[in-house]
C-alpha cells in the first residue's frame, strides 16, 4: 500500500517540471546557505520557512526538505574549505577535510563528502521507509500516559545529548516547557502568564521563536567574533575522483550510514552524537589510525555519511511518534504544524500519501544535492567568499520580514528579536539553546497528556507506572538525569581510592 | 568540583542568577493569572497551573544551586586585575550585537513610518558600513559598497516579498 503510494507520488513528481524545479531551487538555496560560514542547516530552514507560507502544505514540505538535505552537505563545504563548521556535526568533517583542502585536494575532499553524504542519505531513507511504519504501528497502542512519557523522554534525551551538564540542559528544557504554557489553557480556559496582552493569549508562536533562537541568535553570536575568521583560501585542485577510489570506501560509508541512522533515530540524540561515534569507530577500525586528523579520506567519509544518514534517522521518531529527532526536525515539525499537519502514528493511517510524499521529497532532495553539488563544487568556493557583513545584514532583514510574514503581525517581529537575544545570551553564558526549543514544542504535548492521564485515573499517578511503556520510558528518564550524578560520585570515590593507593605513580601518561 | 557550565564559575553564577530571575518573574506572572482563574476543573485534573508551578520550582531550585555553587567557586578563584580587562573586552565584544538589536527593535516602527524598502535600505546601508568600518576603517569605497548592497537588499525585499509573495508589508 505504502510502496504503491510511494511509486505513484514518485511518478507524479518526476513528470512535474514545477516540482522538480522547486526541488532544484531548494537544493541550491540549501547548498548556498549551508556553505556560508555561520549559517547552520537549522538556521537555513528557519529563515526560509516563511517563504513557504503561501504554498500548499505538500509543496512547502518538498521545498523545505530539499533545503534541509542539501544544507547538511552545504555545511561541510565551509568546514572543508575554511575550517568553519556551520553545525556541530560538521566539526568532524573539518578534522580531516580541512587538511585535505590545505594540501591542494579540496576538490577531492568535497567530492568524497558529497558522495558519502548521498550514500548516507539513501541508507537513512531506506531505513526510514522500513522502520517508521513499524514504529508507528506500535505507537497506535499509545494513550495519554505513553504520549506524556514520550514527550518527557524527548526533552530528557536532548538534555542528555547536549554538550555540557545534563542537569543544566534539563532545566533549560523546563524553561521551554514553561514558555509553552503561556496563553489560554485548552482544558479550562484559564489565562496563563499573559499579562492580559492579547498577543500572548494564543501562546507564543513557534516560528518567530525558532527564527529568533537559531537565526538572529547566531548572527548576534557571530558579530561578537566578527573579523576573527581565517582569510586564507585554499586552491580547489582536481574535483573528480576515480570511481574505484570511491567504491573502495563502500564499507566506511555503509558503517557511517548505519550508525548515523540508528543514533539519529533516538529522539534528540542528534547528528552531532552520530558523527562523533562514526568517526571514533572508523578510527578504531583503521589500520592507520595515526593518520586520522591529517587528511585521511576515511576520517571525512565516515562522519559525512553518518551526518546525512542521521537525517533519515531523525525523521523516524518525527513521522512515527510526532517527536522530533533533533533541532532541525524540530523546526521541520514547526513547519508541518504551521501547515496544519500533525506528525505521529495517525499520519500513517489517515494520510499515507503524505508519508510517501515526505519519502519521495527526501529521495529527490538527495538526487538534486548530488547533481547540483557536483556541478557547484567550483562555485562553492565563491559562496564561501561572500563577505560576512553582507550575509549577516541580509539574513537579519530576512528574519524580520519572515517573522512578520507568519501572521502579518509586527508583534511577532518583537518576539523574534526577544528570542534572538535569548539565544545570544544563552550562548554567551554557556546554556544550550536546543532544549528550550524542544521544551516549547513538547511542553504542550506533555501537559495535555499528563492532565488527561490524571483525569482518567482520577488523580492517581500510578497510571504512569502501571502501563509498561510509560513506566519504562519514565525509568529511563530518571536514569538519564541521575546518571551524571552517579558517575560523578563514582569518579570521586575512585579518585580518592586511587589517590591513596598510588602516591608514587607518575601522573602523566605516555604520549600526553 | 568543577562548575557545571563550561567549567566556568562566572558562567555558572550568571546562569544561576538568570534562572532565579526567570523563576521570580514567572511566579509574579503566574500569581496574577491564578487570581483571574475561576477554578472550574475536572476531577483528577491537577489544574492549569500545575506544570507551570512545577517548572518554576525546578527553575528556582536550580537557580539557587547554580548561584551558590558558582559564587563559591568564583570566590575561590584568585582575583587579579585581569578581571577589569576581561570586562572591558566583554563590553567591546557585545557592543556590536547590542547595537544590532537596538536598530532591529526600531525596524518595525521605521517600516510603518518610512515603508519597508526605505527601512530595509537604511538598516542595511548603516550596518554594512559599520561592519566594513570595523574591519578596514572609514573610506569612501566602504560607503559606496554599503550603499550599493543596502539598496540592492531593499530592492530584493520589495520585489520578492511585496510584489511576488504579495505580503502586506508597509510600503
Amino acid at each position: 500500500m505504502l510502496l504503491e503510494s510511494f511509486f505513484t507520488v514518485l511518478a507524479d513528481f518526476a513528470t512535474s517540471p514545477a516540482m522538480l524545479g522547486l526541488v532544484g531551487l531548494g537544493a541550491i538555496l540549501g547548498l548556498v546557505l549551508g556553505a556560508i560560514p555561520g549559517i547552520s542547516s537549522t538556521m537555513a530552514l528557519a529563515i526560509l520557512m516563511p517563504v513557504t507560507f503561501t504554498m500548499e502544505p505538500g509543496v512547502a514540505i518538498l521545498f523545505l526538505i530539499s533545503v534541509f538535505m542539501s544544507s547538511v552537505y552545504g555545511g561541510s563545504i565551509s568546514a572543508i574549505l575554511m575550517k568553519l563548521p556551520g553545525t556541530p556535526a560538521s566539526i568532524f568533517t573539518q578534522i580531516d577535510g580541512y587538511p585535505m583542502a590545505q594540501s591542494g585536494r579540496a576538490g577531492h575532499a568535497l567530492n568524497y563528502a558529497l558522495v558519502a553524504s548521498t550514500v548516507g542519505g539513501m541508507v537513512g531513507l531506506a531505513l526510514l521507509v522500513v522502520l517508521a511504519p513499524v514504529l508507528a504501528d506500535f505507537a497506535t497502542n499509545f494513550r495519554s500516559p505513553e504520549f506524556a512519557a514520550v514527550a518527557l523522554f524527548g526533552i530528557v534525551m536532548l538534555s542528555f545529548a547536549s554538550n555540557g551538564s545534563t542537569l543544566v540542559a534539563s532545566v533549560v528544557g523546563f524553561v521551554g516547557i514553561l514558555l509553552g504554557m503561556v496563553g489560554f489553557d485548552a482544558l479550562t480556559d484559564a489565562q496563563r502568564m499573559t499579562m492580559n496582552q492579547p498577543m500572548l493569549q494564543s501562546g507564543l508562536n513557534l516560528i518567530p521563536v525558532i527564527i529568533g533562537l537559531f537565526g538572529l541568535g547566531e548572527i548576534l553570536q557571530n558579530l561578537v567574533r566578527f573579523g576573527d575568521a581565517p582569510t586564507a583560501r585554499p586552491a580547489i585542485g582536481k574535483v573528480m575522483l576515480p570511481i574505484a577510489e570511491l567504491a573502495r570506501r563502500w564499507k566506511v560509508m555503509l558503517r557511517g550510514s548505519v550508525i548515523g541512522t540508528f543514533i539519529g533515530a533516538i529522539p534528540a540524540a542528534g547528528s552531532a552524537v552520530a558523527v562523533s561515534i562514526a568517526y571514533a569507530q572508523e578510527r578504531r577500525l583503521s589500520k592507520e589510525p595515526e593518520t586520522f586528523g591529517t587528511g585521511h579520506p576515511d576520517g571525512l567519509v565516515a562522519p559525512e555519511a553518518a551526518n546525512s544518514a542521521s537525517v533519515g534517522g531523525s525523521l523516524i521518531p518525527l513521522i512515527a511518534l510526532g517527536v522530533p529527532g533533533d533541532t532541525i526536525t524540530a523546526v521541520l515539525m514547526g513547519a508541518l504544524m504551521v501547515h496544519g499537519l500533525t506528525p505521529g502514528p495517525l499520519l500513517f493511517a489517515n494520510d499515507p500519501t503524505f508519508v510517501s510524499w515526505i519519502y519521495v521529497s527526501v529521495l529527490l532532495a538527495l538526487v538534486a544535492t548530488l547533481v547540483l553539488g557536483l556541478g557547484m563544487i567550483r562555485a562553492a568556493v565563491l559562496v564561501t567568499r561572500i563577505p560576512p557583513q553582507l550575509m549577516y545584514v541580509f539574513i537579519a532583514v530576512f528574519c524580520v520580514i519572515g517573522a512578520f510574514a507568519i501572521r502579518n503581525d509586527m508583534n511577532d517581529v518583537y518576539v523574534m528579536i526577544a528570542f534572538g537575544v535569548v539565544g545570544f545570551v544563552f550562548s554567551r553564558i554557556g546554556l544550550p539553546v536546543t532544549p528550550l526549543a524542544f521544551g516549547l514544542i513538547l511542553g504542550p504535548i506533555l501537559e495535555e497528556n499528563l492532565r488527561r492521564s490524571l483525569m482518567i485515573s482520577q488523580g492517581s499517578w500510578k497510571i504512569f507506572i502501571d502501563r509498561p511503556i510509560s513506566a519504562t520510558l519514565l525509568g529511563v528518564c530518571v536514569l538519564l538525569v541521575a546518571l551524571p550524578l552517579i558517575t560523578a560520585l563514582l569518579h570521586r570515590l575512585q579518585g580518592s581510592l586511587a589517590g591513596k593507593k598510588s602516591e608514587n605513580i607518575p601522573k602523566n601518561y605516555p604520549g600526553e | 568540583m568543577t562548575p557545571p557550565i563550561e567549567g566556568s564559575a562566572r558562567k555558572t553564577f550568571a546562569a544561576g542568577l538568570f534562572f532565579l530571575l526567570l523563576a521570580g518573574a514567572g511566579w509574579l506572572l503566574l500569581r496574577h493569572s491564578i487570581t483571574l482563574f475561576s477554578g472550574n476543573q475536572m476531577p483528577g485534573d491537577p489544574g492549569p497551573f500545575f506544570l507551570s508551578q512545577l517548572c518554576l520550582t525546578i527553575l528556582a531550585l536550580a537557580g539557587v544551586l547554580l548561584l551558590v555553587f558558582g559564587g563559591w567557586s568564583w570566590a575561590r578563584e584568585t582575583r587579579t586585575h585581569r578581571h577589569t580587562e576581561a570586562m572591558v573586552n566583554t563590553v567591546r565584544e557585545w557592543s556590536l550585537s547590542a547595537g544590532f538589536v537596538l536598530t532591529l527593535l526600531a525596524m518595525p516602527a521605521a517600516m510603518r513610518l518610512l515603508g519597508t524598502p526605505a527601512a530595509v535600505a537604511l538598516f542595511s546601508i548603516g550596518w554594512i558600513y559599520v561592519l566594513l568600518v570595523s574591519i578596514s576603517g572609514h573610506s569612501w569605497r566602504n560607503l559606496i559598497e554599503a550603499t550599493a548592497f543596502g539598496a540592492a537588499t531593499a530592492v530584493f525585499i520589495h520585489l520578492f516579498f511585496v510584489r511576488l509573495l504579495t505580503l502586506p508589508l508597509p510600503v
